[in-house]
């Protein structure tokens, strides 16, 4: 099909069709105008809207970080409005805007909750915490009315649902805390009783049993070495005091004086005279043990002379003023010997319970571990619960501050960036646009009936179809003579397309200007 | 069928004394029977062209073109080697008023004025609107219907002659109320058979009344040789048209005639589309 075809085609459709123009005019009219007249009475929608902002980024948040559960305020929005559309909420906000005086029966009622329902529309604006409560109606008040209750609703919300969560934090950590004290006062109990039957198997303050063993030793060995230098002591001075008399000098100056008396290495000698003949019994001369002794013996006896002459010298003036006196140093002697016998028996006694100490400990060297682990374990377990104890101790009162903190309202603070107004505008029917439409529809319908008419009865605008249709030979083609042109046809289709369109102009006119109590009567 | 065979047979004696010398007769017919339409009127034809039913040649060059065309097509039906008998009543007719009727009869008459030996004949049979009689100004003369319905008057008697030699009016005549019945008529078939056979060089054109208006024309139906259907463009529709070509038959020749096409749809579709296709049946 060639492009002269199918504009011959486009041609003869639109001459075959304008036959039909008062025909699709006449239908044009009656659709623009039912179409007018039903876009007149439709009920006007308003929208009202709010704009809130959530400031989740609370002041105090830094100042509780770490420091208080956190709650978080961006789920808690995103809740809040799945909560918002909720039915006790559109219950309350129903019969606060008396959307429910219509509805008689409960099926009326779920019908006008799930209408409001569709009609709300929150929306959060991306990336901001912006959210934008929305409600349509035929009334602009109540447009209004629902989007103020909605917001207060939001916010009413909000709050208390978040202090009823944390109260309920509260709660589960009071309870919490409770087990833990009934757990703690049993480790505690069981602590006490292991430690009441096992006194004295128990580490102390010297550490385990190990330590205490060794310091048990220890202290038996030092005691045994001090009671050992003491029985030495005191033996030197028994024998000390046996080789001297109690009136010194007054009854025997001339042997004491002969003999150089006494000296503080007697004790010594003897001791080690002692020595070298119980070492004499066992080795020769020659053993350097025996040299040894030998060696010190005689550096003894050159002292103990070295004093003896020391003592003649100094004793021949003095002894005899205080030959009648009694003798001091005896009286040291006895003292010291007295004392040292005390020394010796308290060391003494000691020693018995020192060994029995450490006899004890190494008899215990199976049950003492034992009940240190065991005492172990208990420690733990009580350490565990009461460290859990603490914690929730702590976070309860975390909690408490927390509640403060949101009670305080400054943990999520809302602001109204534009409250509910009474829109003074529908935003619904575009009349306009309506209008518009109803009379292109009007006009296309006309045209459509006039394409279905000529199609199902055509005329004949050229040879060919005359041809192809009759099948009969075509004689001839006469032109419309230029003398018998008819008169302008289009002038009064054009008339009546502009006086439609002028009608359509004038009715958004006057419709703009306000129409609506006339819309309000007819509907 | 009884007066369908005995036009046919009526046509078949004629026949052969129509092929024998048409034209020598035509000739002396022409010179020697001067009109003797009463009171001796002159039609001025030329009265059609202001009236629009005639193109004027100077204006409408290609309307004249048009109808030269056309007339090959009814020449080669009525007088070509494929002609059976006497077939020059050439019948213009239409489906509904207003196509054009007229002003293809009297177009074709005047394109077959054109041919020399030619009587052309133009009868108006359009009692009721009679358009092409009033418009020369003939309502007055006594025509078709008046000849139909007297014994005495012939159609001869009533021809009128026109300034163009060749070319005669037929007017209707008096209103007739029964023209469909007087049509219906045995006398009428024969009256309009013997003129036409009278002189085989005559062509006989009936502007007749449109087919679906009026009872006439289907009587008129019977006694063509030839029809012409005009179809108005953009008005004539398809149903009608399948309507009056059922009622025609198959035993005549018809040729359609498109009138009032629209200038820029004749011309995509060039003067040589219907050329061809007229001797194709």
């Amino acid at each position: 099909m060639d492009i002269a075809h199918l504009r011959l085609m486009l041609v003869e459709h639109a001459f075959g069709m304008w036959r039909y123009r008062w025909v699709a005019l006449t239908i044009a009219w009656i659709i623009a105008v039912t179409g007018w007249v039903v876009i007149l009475t439709m009920p006007n929608r308003y929208d009202a809207q709010a704009r809130v902002y959530v400031n989740t980024d609370s002041i105090l948040k830094p100042l509780l970080s770490g420091l208080a559960v956190p709650t978080d305020t961006l789920s808690q929005v995103g809740m809040m409005t799945q909560a918002l559309v909720g039915r006790p909420q559109l219950e309350a906000v129903a019969s606060e805007t008396g959307l429910m005086e219509s509805a008689k029966t409960p099926e009326m009622e779920e019908a006008a909750l799930e209408s409001i329902k569709s009609r709300i529309s929150i929306t959060k604006s991306q990336g901001q915490d912006i959210y934008v409560i929305a409600f349509q109606d035929t009334d602009p008040k109540r447009a209004r009315d629902v989007v103020q209750a909605l917001l207060t609703n939001f916010m009413q919300n909000s709050l208390t649902a978040d202090r009823s969560d944390s109260v309920q934090a509260q709660r589960f950590i009071q309870s919490q805390i409770g087990v833990y004290e009934k757990r703690l006062v049993e480790a505690e109990e069981r602590l006490a009783e292991f430690k009441k039957k096992n006194v004295g198997l128990m580490p102390g303050e010297g550490g385990d049993y190990f330590v205490r063993m060794q310091t048990a030793q220890s202290a038996l060995d030092s005691l045994e070495a001090e009671i050992a230098a003491v029985a030495q002591r005191k033996a030197e001075l028994e024998r000390q005091l046996e080789g001297e008399e109690p009136t010194f000098g007054l009854a025997d100056p001339t042997k004491s004086m002969g003999g150089g008396g006494s000296t503080s290495v007697d004790g010594t000698i003897a001791s080690f005279e002692t020595q070298l003949e119980q070492l004499r019994l066992k080795l020769t001369d020659k053993h350097p043990d025996v040299v040894n002794v030998k060696k010190t013996l005689e550096d003894l006896y050159r002292l103990r002379d070295e004093e003896r002459a020391r003592n003649r010298s100094l004793g021949g003036g003095s002894s005899a003023a205080s030959a009648l006196q009694m003798n001091p140093v005896y009286q040291d002697m006895r003292m010291a010997l007295s004392r040292a016998e005390v020394e010796l028996a308290s060391l003494r006694s000691q020693l018995g319970e020192k060994r029995s100490a450490v006899g004890y400990l190494r008899r215990m060297i199976d049950t003492i571990p034992e009940v240190e682990a065991q005492l172990n374990r208990l420690n733990r377990d009580y350490e565990v619960v009461k460290r859990q104890h603490d914690a929730l101790l702590e976070r309860l009162e975390s909690a408490r501050l927390a509640d403060q903190v949101q009670q305080d309202n400054e943990a999520v603070s809302f602001d109204i960036l534009e409250p509910p107004r009474e829109p003074l505008l529908p935003a619904a029917p575009n009349r306009l646009l309506l209008n518009l439409l109803a009379m292109l529809v009007g006009l296309g319908a006309g045209a459509f009936v006039a394409f279905v008419l000529n199609k199902l009865d055509p005329v004949f605008f050229s040879t060919s179809h005359l041809k192809q249709a009759l099948e009969l030979p075509v004689f001839g083609n006469l032109p419309r003579s230029a003398a018998r042109t008819p008169p302008d046809e289009l002038r009064p289709v054009a008339i009546n397309v502009g006086v439609l369109v002028l009608v359509c102009v004038v009715i958004n006119v006057v419709g703009r200007s306000g129409l609506a109590p006339l819309a309000n009567l007819l509907g | 069928m009884g007066i369908i065979e005995k036009a046919m047979r009526a046509r078949d004696t004629a026949a052969p004394e129509a092929a024998r010398s048409p034209r020598p007769v035509a000739r002396n017919r022409r010179s020697a029977r001067p009109a003797p339409a009463p009171g001796g009127v002159t039609a001025e034809f030329a009265r059609l062209t202001a009236a629009g039913f005639l193109p004027d040649p100077e204006k409408d060059a290609s309307l004249i073109e048009q109808l030269r065309h056309l007339k090959r097509p009814i020449l080669q039906n009525a007088f070509g080697p494929l002609k059976d008998g006497v077939s020059n009543v050439i019948m213009v007719t239409s489906a509904r008023p207003g196509a054009g009727k007229s002003f293809v009869s009297a177009g074709l008459a005047y394109a077959l004025t054109r041919e020399r030996e030619l009587s052309v004949v133009l009868a108006d049979l359009d009692n009721i609107r009679a358009t092409l009689t009033k418009e020369l100004g003939l309502g007055d003369q006594a025509g078709f219907f008046d000849a139909a319905d007297s014994d005495e008057l012939g159609l001869e008697s009533t021809l009128v002659k026109t300034e163009i030699p060749g070319l005669r009016i037929l007017p209707t005549g008096r209103p007739a109320t029964d023209s469909a019945e007087l049509l219906n008529t045995e006398r009428v078939r024969h009256l309009l058979r013997d003129f036409a056979e009278d002189d085989p060089s005559r062509i006989i054109i009936l502007d007749s009344p449109p087919l679906l208006a009026t009872a006439d024309a289907h009587a008129l139906l019977e006694l063509a040789d030839q029809v012409i259907l005009v179809v108005e463009a953009g008005v004539t529709k398809l149903s009608e048209m399948r309507q009056i070509i059922a009622s025609i038959g198959k035993d005549k020749p018809v040729g359609l005639v498109l009138n009032k096409s629209i200038g820029g749809l004749s011309t995509l579709y060039g003067s040589d589309y219907y050329a061809g296709s007229a001797y194709q049946r």
